[in-house]
């Protein structure tokens, strides 16, 4: 019947895998106003289908963001803002839903149009930047630098989502 | 037609959603600050091997520039052998029998995967027990001072780079020998802090900063930086001296484990 969840477990791994492996060492920064950045494995978050239940969101997000941490050295600290971008995805998904509702399994931009992925994913990447950064630089004297890495790390993040969302323009 | 899913399992969900923010918070507050445990870190077997696979492709396409590398490093340590020699012969006479005991044995390593990112940042090396790396031990590189080995498995260590909120290095200016502690502030990857230097030192922009040797850590007059600005604090009677990095931590390679001799055993150790 539907081995769809097939397709989301091979995103999965190779998500993880393409982060921790790859992305990472995409890095610029430190020096001064620019800085580089990518976090990609929030799109993992962004595809699951539309119907997924609100545990299993939150216990998807967990799994992806500590298997992250295991690239990144920083364990939790990916998770949290996995988990909270999982636990914003509903109330996203019902701000921003169509007049007559989903009709589609997965939000794509084939199911949904460009312009509502690009909103739907500048949303949601917008929140996981900002926890992400938050819990990643720890310290309430620094907001300053949280929100300019948060601002940079959010333009490339949300720009390769787009990109890689264009290239590949999966069905589900 | 699918509607998004509404209230029905709404509570349950946010009783998880808070559990498992609490579990990251956790694991964030216990092993990211501080030492960390082996499991969670890429000194683990799996994730090691595999960023060791990678760091063979990235090498290959390198060679060239690295072989150039190396050179350079072996030229700088081969001339510092021969001063030492030199030194040796005007030491003190006549000689106690420990005046050339070696002191400090370097192990060579290679980085095979890098965490400049953010605050908290680590390298994970290709050495480990098998070489005889131990936790709390200095690494250096051919310009400078890189961290501290925090975690040892039996092929990988860890090490807490200076770019990291927990690092505190001893370091001295040469010129005038004060010493204070270097610390990181989580920005600017090629500049460090140098705190606790009283006021009243006079400070020479483009002085060099370098080991201070009273810590088992690293031998003394091992390179860091040269001063590149003062910063005064309000209120305190010692200012922020900023110090420029020779060594391009995010792009060292190849680095050298400082192991001491003279270090006493752990017993007298323990406090630390």
């Amino acid at each position: 019947m539907d081995n769809s969840w097939i397709r989301h477990i091979i995103r999965f791994v190779a998500l993880v895998l393409l982060q921790g492996l790859i992305v990472k060492r995409m890095y610029y920064g430190g020096t001064g106003f620019i800085r580089i950045e990518f976090l990609i494995y929030p799109l993992f978050i962004l595809l699951l289908p539309i119907f997924t239940s609100r545990n299993a969101l939150l216990a998807a997000g967990f799994c992806i963001g500590i298997l992250v941490d295991l690239f990144y050295d920083s364990p939790g600290v990916h998770a949290s803002a996995a988990v909270l971008t999982a636990f914003m995805r509903p109330r996203v998904l019902r701000r921003f839903e169509p007049g007559d509702g989903y009709e589609h399994k997965t939000p794509t931009i084939r199911s949904l149009g460009l312009q509502w992925f690009a909103k739907y994913a500048a949303m949601l990447m917008g929140i996981h930047v900002l926890a992400y950064y938050s819990m990643e630089v720890f310290n309430v004297l620094k907001t300053g630098q949280v929100l300019l890495r948060a601002a940079w790390g959010f333009l490339w993040s949300w720009a390769l989502i787009m990109a890689i969302m264009l290239t590949f323009n999966p069905k589900e | 037609m699918t509607r998004a899913p509404k209230s029905s399992v709404r509570v349950g969900s946010t009783v998880l959603f808070f559990f498992l923010e609490f579990v990251c918070l956790f694991l964030i507050v216990e092993f990211n600050r501080g030492k960390s445990q082996t499991f969670w870190h890429s000194a683990g077997l799996v994730t090691g091997t595999l960023m060791e696979g990678v760091q063979f492709f990235q090498n290959m396409i390198g060679q060239q520039d690295k072989m150039k590398q190396i050179q350079a490093e072996n030229a700088e340590l081969k001339s510092k052998l021969i001063n030492l020699q030199l030194s040796a012969a005007t030491l003190p006479d006549p000689p106690t029998p420990d005046t050339l005991a070696q002191r400090y044995h370097l192990i060579p390593g290679r980085v095979i995967n890098k965490n400049i990112i953010g605050s908290n940042n680590n390298f994970t090396i290709d050495i480990g027990g098998k070489d005889g790396v131990k936790p709390h031990m200095g690494v250096i590189s051919a310009h400078g001072i890189v961290g501290i080995v925090v975690d040892t498995s039996r092929y990988f260590s860890k090490v807490m780079t200076i770019l990291h909120s927990q690092a505190r290095i001893d370091a001295r200016l040469r010129s005038n020998k004060f010493h204070g502690s270097l610390v990181w502030d989580g920005d600017e990857t090629d500049h460090l802090m140098l705190k606790a230097i009283p006021k009243h030192v006079r400070v020479e922009l483009g002085d060099t900063v370098e080991t201070s040797g009273y810590t088992d850590l690293f031998p003394p007059d091992i390179l860091i930086g040269k001063v590149d600005s003062l910063k005064p604090i309000a209120g305190e009677s010692t200012r922020f001296i900023r110090v420029k990095l020779f060594e391009d931590i995010a792009r060292s390679q190849y680095v050298y484990v400082v192991e001491n001799l003279f270090t006493p055993p752990d017993s007298l150790n323990a406090k630390d």
